[in-house]
């Protein structure tokens, strides 16, 4: 269905096609490291090397990019690929990346139907490719019941405190949950993954979690993508994760927030917006926020850069931005038009 | 219905309509704290709805109200002078027709249902479809259709300004006086003070557990877990204000010839969204029958027995519809709470206003 997140869809609104590039910034300077790509939607960065993670999901894979060169290489290959939508329709493997450490990657996936998703962790080793079903953990799956209807699926953002994984789902909309994959993980399949907080009891009307990321403070803040096929629906919601309650809400104006994070340099929080129906207006943007009365926040959107249908970004430690940019191209394409960009400066 | 404190007239309205530059924010229930601080200050919003949402945030005149009530009730819009706005949203009748089609002068119909206008404020998109863009964008559209009221907008403003009580209304509301944009502002306003809250379930939510019936409260309980109905009828208005394929109008139609009303894919362009409407709001749903774009359900019976199936089988049906398999007396319930749980006692009630005579 259409109100679900989609978010490395490629609709033939935008004319930013083929040879475009793939950004045009004011002043942040975009660089594309790594081109040629179908559908990334999901990086992180390694917490020593600096390397870029990234989910190739319609190729049903786990890259590793070097941010220097733009060599790329295989580190997770084999994932089924899940075709959905209803015109256009794409295909999607895994989704989501985090590093808990420099060897443990958590990877949320998108492989699989809804109630049959997993969460798999991958203890990495250095120069060694695994297949999808060498995970040393799994977790889920959220099979459709009395929490979800439908079941669970798509997990795809991630942040994590001491306590846990915190993942963004797609699945029953009546909830819009966010699941959580306790920590310290533990060798074993199908364990436990907690649906946690109901974010549609908060929004009441805006579904779909999928930008994730850590406060300072140490909450949770997300953006809610609204309906793909609603325009400029999207908010920026803080909850607890602790309590697993709703704190702030905010409206943003932006169409379809895909992933969010802070930077290390300057504190301020920034996000890229797909656009799903608008993919002209999409990019970067940076969101000044501060709390309004009665659990409400104001904020305020600058465009930092547009890019075309970006999914998620991953800030270096040293504050340097990178995105994962799907282009054009949805199934069916031939032209694989799925980048990864550089922002260096200062965000 | 719930009136408007008299603020004077003749102030604000400038720079008023959605602009092409509209920040439209799909269901943007919260509001700036300017906006709150302007609507509260000229409208009242009934227990258990959120401020409407203003063009720039002003509040509209008591003056600017009262003009577009009279133009809302005018037949003078229409060609043959038969057909107001009234007349398919009629107060009498849930803001509706209670027929299955709308009739719009000489006898013309329609193939899509009139729907209510209560609450219709709270859409940013209007229209089965979603094709108009706020209420300004939405009031001039039936004017112009040649099935409904037929005037061109010229026509439209030289009628107007040869109604001496008109022109003086609009000269001294707006700086350009009589024009079509001030036309759809004045009725956008006065649309929005159509709303309907402080149902018995909002009181109920409130903390007042007397305030629904024992079988409504069961019924409140199918609606929001079983049922699994605010997977799209979330929020104070019971709209997520978005557009869904539930299978209405699809059966037994072909889907490769689409002899059917394809709806908001018409708008989007996308096959997702074929077959596919705009979630109403359920507010006030005991008096709006029949139901549906295409009117083809009678009664609230019949609606929830047609969810309980599932929804008619297609291509692009919501992937949030499936066979609920509710009890009798869950269907009983769920339609109980329906009728009793959102019908509010201070309905909007509003009589037709004198009208500005034609000049001698
Ligand atoms: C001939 C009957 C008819 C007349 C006259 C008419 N309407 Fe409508 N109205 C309809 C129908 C039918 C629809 C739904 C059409 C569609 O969605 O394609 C509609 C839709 C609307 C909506 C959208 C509500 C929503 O939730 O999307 C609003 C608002 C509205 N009309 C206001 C008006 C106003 C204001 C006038 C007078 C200027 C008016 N109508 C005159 C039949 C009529
Ligand atoms: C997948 C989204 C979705 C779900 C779930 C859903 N509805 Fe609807 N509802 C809609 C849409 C969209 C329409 C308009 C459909 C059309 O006319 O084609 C509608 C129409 C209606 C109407 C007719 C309103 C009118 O003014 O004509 C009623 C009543 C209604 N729904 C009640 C319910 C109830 C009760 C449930 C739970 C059993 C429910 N709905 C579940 C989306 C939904």
């Amino acid at each position: 269905m259409y109100s679900r997140v989609i978010c490395f869809v490629a609709v033939s609104l935008g004319v930013a096609g083929l040879g475009a590039p793939a950004a045009t910034a004011g002043d942040a300077e975009v660089k594309v490291i790594a081109d040629g790509l179908v559908h990334p939607t999901g990086i992180a960065i390694h917490p020593q090397s600096g390397a870029l993670y990234v989910c190739e999901s319609g190729a049903g894979k786990v890259i590793r990019i070097d941010p220097a060169t733009g060599k790329t290489s295989a580190v997770i290959t084999g994932f089924k690929l899940d075709i959905y939508g209803k015109g256009p329709k794409y295909e999607v493997g895994p989704l989501g990346l985090l590093f808990l450490d420099g060897q443990t990657l958590v990877v949320g996936g998108g492989d699989l139907p809804d109630g049959q998703e997993l969460m798999r962790v991958y203890k990495l080793q250095k120069g060694k490719t695994f297949d999808a079903e060498d995970a040393f953990a799994t977790y889920g799956p959220v099979a459709a019941g009395e929490e979800s209807k439908m079941g669970e699926g798509n997990f795809y953002g991630l942040a994590a405190d001491d306590a846990g994984v915190y993942v963004t789902s797609n699945g029953d909309d009546t909830k819009g949950w966010i699941l959580k994959l306790p920590l310290p993980v533990k060798a074993g399949k199908n364990q436990k993954l907690k649906a946690f907080i109901a974010t549609k009891e908060f929004t009441e009307t805006i579904n779909a979690p999928v930008g994730i990321t850590m406060t300072k403070k140490g909450n949770l803040m997300v953006g809610q993508m609204g309906a793909v096929n609603l325009p400029k629906d999207s908010w920026l919601v803080a909850f607890s994760p602790k309590t697993g309650k709703g704190l702030n809400k905010a409206a943003t104006g932006l169409h379809d927030i895909a992933g969010l994070g802070y930077s290390p340099k300057s504190g301020k929080l920034y996000c890229v917006d797909f656009a799903w129906l608008a993919p002209k207006e999409g990019g970067l943007f940076r969101l000044d926020y501060k709390k309004g009365d009665g659990g409400t926040m104001d904020v305020k959107t600058t465009k930092i850069a547009a890019l075309d249908r970006p999914t998620s970004m991953a800030f270096a430690a040293d504050g340097t931005l990178y995105i994962t940019v799907n282009g054009a191209s949805s199934l069916g394409s031939k032209e694989k038009t799925g980048k990864v960009v550089q922002i260096k400066g200062a965000l | 219905m719930r009136l408007v404190s008299a603020r004077n007239a003749g102030l604000g309205a400038a720079g008023f309509l959605f602009a092409g530059t509209v920040v439209l924010s799909a269901t943007a229930w919260l509001l700036s704290q300017e906006q709150s601080a302007a609507l509260n200050a000229g409208l009242k919003t009934p227990a258990g709805l959120p401020a409407v949402r203003l063009p720039d945030g002003k509040a509209p005149s008591a003056a600017e109200i009262e003009l577009g009530k009279q133009l809302y009730f005018d037949t003078r819009l229409s060609r043959d002078r038969t057909v107001s706005c009234a007349s398919c949203h009629d107060p009498q009748k849930g803001w509706s027709n209670g027929e299955r089609f709308a009739t719009g002068i000489g006898g013309k119909v329609g193939d899509r249902s009139a729907p209510t206008i209560i609450n219709a404020a709270y859409f940013p998109l209007q229209f089965w479809d979603g094709r108009a863009q706020e209420l300004e964008g939405q009031a001039l559209g039936p004017i112009q259709n040649p099935i409904e009221m037929d005037l061109t907008l010229d026509e439209l403003v030289m009628r107007l300004q040869a109604i001496p009580g008109y022109k003086k209304q609009f000269d001294a509301i707006y700086k350009d006086g009589v024009s079509a944009d001030n036309v759809a502002r004045a009725i956008a306003s006065f649309e929005r003070t159509v709303l309907s809250g402080n149902a018995p379930y909002d009181r109920y939510k409130a903390g007042d557990a007397k305030a629904l019936s024992e079988a409504a409260r069961r019924g409140a309980d199918v609606f929001f877990n079983k049922a699994h109905c605010t997977a799209c009828h979330s929020g104070p208005n019971f709209s997520d204000g978005g557009f869904h394929n539930v299978g209405i109008g699809l059966h037994g139609k072909d889907f490769k010839a689409k002899n059917f009303d394809v709806g908001r894919e018409k708008i989007s362009g996308l096959e997702g969204d074929r077959g596919s409407f705009k979630t109403p709001t359920l507010r006030e749903i005991a008096r709006t029958a029949p139901y549906m774009h295409d009117g083809s359900l009678k009664t609230l019976e019949e609606v929830v027995d047609y969810y309980d199936r599932g929804g008619n089988k297609n291509p692009w049906l919501d992937e949030e519809l499936f066979v609920l398999k509710l009890t009798a007396r869950q269907k009983a319930d769920l339609v109980t709470f329906l009728k009793e749980g959102l019908s509010s006692p201070d309905y909007p009630v509003v009589r037709p206003p004198s009208l500005p005579p034609d000049p001698k």
